[in-house]
């Protein structure tokens, strides 16, 4: 098991000492001795092509209707007896990670949200431990512009989420500001709400009609 | 007295000949500063240094015959600033054939939202700190899986505030050292978009050892059709940088 680093530089460290090994062993993925297994960054000019080619190809790929909009859930509307139950477990403006997981499961199980739109959403899979270590590139926002009108972003501006260590959220607010985001459509010539949009859009919906119930 | 008279008298036609020279000044040299409610109304509120504070009773027209026929008034000034920089070590996994971010090392820093170009810049100390956190989150993808995974770059997402009573587009060129795609990105912004927010990422792979200092990020300009008609524009540049000197923090 070997950790690896591709760099155009010459960085190769140790990670016992925590400094950068000497300029004799940096050369290269076979090159690069170390005392320590599995202790190294390493450089590859291999697995950077490598990159570079999964890279061009999940970018070709990339289309932003994902998921297509017949897997979506339209027109779900929650009777007011389930707004209710939610008002009475969750707070819109200050929910935990846990908490916040459990209202996307019932979104989920009450047919607003796909398990798609959950990982869209941010929902955190503690069961698998490296799907909490790691996260798959999204190529549909890499160089690739999305804009918000000002009037569509909450007033609190944007506030770290659970993915910056924060531990309570405003969830409310949260979606208020990734809902408002849209990327260019060449062909139809004109912004339109991405699918991660288009999700928090769902959730923000819902999150409004349980502040308004409070 | 009779002299005197004859000089006051030709002072003041003097005076009163220059007037309408004045009036017949290009109309560039009058700015609209201050907006109230009366502006919907068609009265403007104008000054030539910018900072009169607002007088009611002394409200100036612009006589709509000696302006220009597309002439419509800057309600609000352009800008354009750099908000925030998020960023995320991308990692890659040959065996998996896959690209991944690393969870829990994103480092996030809120610009001052003031200026035309900043950058989130961290120390030589920090610099080293997160090199640390990142081989270890590497070292645990490692023990967890059993793959080899290598560091690649970094994924910033930039968000950068434009205003303008027009705004026309922003265009962003990536540095060189963005693996995803170097081609300048240019997006039209909607008419309404008086005060918007444009965010954008990209991978980046470092450009030297990462003890030495370096940066990455966007670079371009925010265009906007300006009172006249002509169109203006203003530079941006946001991004991230490692091993940043003391005296580079403030680009």
């Amino acid at each position: 098991m070997m950790i690896g680093a591709v760099s155009s530089g010459n960085l190769c460290l140790d990670i016992s000492t925590r400094r950068p090994m000497t300029q004799s062993n940096s050369i290269g993925v076979e090159g690069c001795k170390s005392s320590s297994p599995a202790a190294a960054i390493w450089q590859s000019e291999e697995a950077q092509e490598a990159f570079r080619a999964y890279l061009q190809e999940g970018m070709k790929n990339v289309t932003m209707q994902d998921p297509s909009p017949e897997e979506e859930t339209s027109g779900v509307s929650l009777s007011g007896s389930d707004i209710d139950a939610l008002v009475q477990k969750y707070d819109p403006n200050n929910m935990t990670q846990q908490e916040y997981d459990n209202f996307l499961d019932e979104l989920y199980h009450l047919g607003v949200l796909t398990e798609k739109e959950l990982s869209l959403l941010g929902h955190s899979d503690n069961s698998d431990a490296v799907a909490a270590l790691v996260t798959p590139l999204d190529f549909g926002i890499l160089n690739r512009g999305f804009l918000a009108n000002g009037e569509d972003l909450p007033s609190s501006g944007w506030q770290p989420g659970f993915s910056f260590g924060a531990y309570q959220v405003d969830v409310l607010s949260m979606a208020q500001w990734e809902k408002s985001f849209k990327y260019y459509d060449a062909e139809q010539s004109e912004w339109l709400p991405s699918s991660k949009a288009r999700a928090y859009e769902k959730m923000y919906d819902v999150l409004l009609t349980m502040s308004e119930h409070k | 007295m009779k002299r005197v008279f004859s000089l006051l008298t030709m002072v003041v036609l003097c005076f009163m000949l220059a007037i309408p020279a004045f009036a017949a000044e290009p109309q560039e040299a009058v700015s609209v500063t201050k907006v109230a409610d009366s502006l919907l109304d068609g009265n403007y509120v104008t000054s030539l240094d910018g900072f009169e504070a607002f007088d009611a009773t002394n409200i100036q027209e612009i006589e709509p015959e000696k302006m220009p026929m597309n002439y419509i008034p800057d309600l609000i000034s352009p800008e354009v600033s750099p908000l925030s920089v998020q960023v995320y070590p991308v990692i890659f996994v040959p065996e998996e054939n896959a690209g991944y971010i690393l969870n829990d090392c994103g480092r996030y820093k809120q610009l001052s939202g003031t200026a035309q170009s900043e950058l989130f810049n961290l120390s030589t100390s920090a610099t080293t700190t997160y090199i640390n956190e990142i081989q270890s989150t590497m070292q645990q993808y490692t023990n967890l899986t059993g793959n080899t995974c290598y560091f690649i770059g970094w994924q910033l997402t930039c968000k950068i505030q434009m205003i303008a009573t027009r705004p026309e587009y922003i265009e962003l060129t990536p540095t060189t050292s963005c693996i995803s795609g170097t081609d300048p990105i240019k997006e039209t912004i909607p008419p309404n978009y008086n005060t918007c927010t444009y965010t954008i990422s990209g991978i980046f792979e470092p450009t030297k050892a990462l003890t030495e200092y370096q940066w990455y990020g966007f670079k371009g300009q925010f265009a906007f059709t300006q009172a006249d008609g002509s169109l203006g524009a203003i530079d941006v540049m946001t991004g991230f940088s490692i091993n940043c000197s003391f005296s580079r923090r403030q680009l």
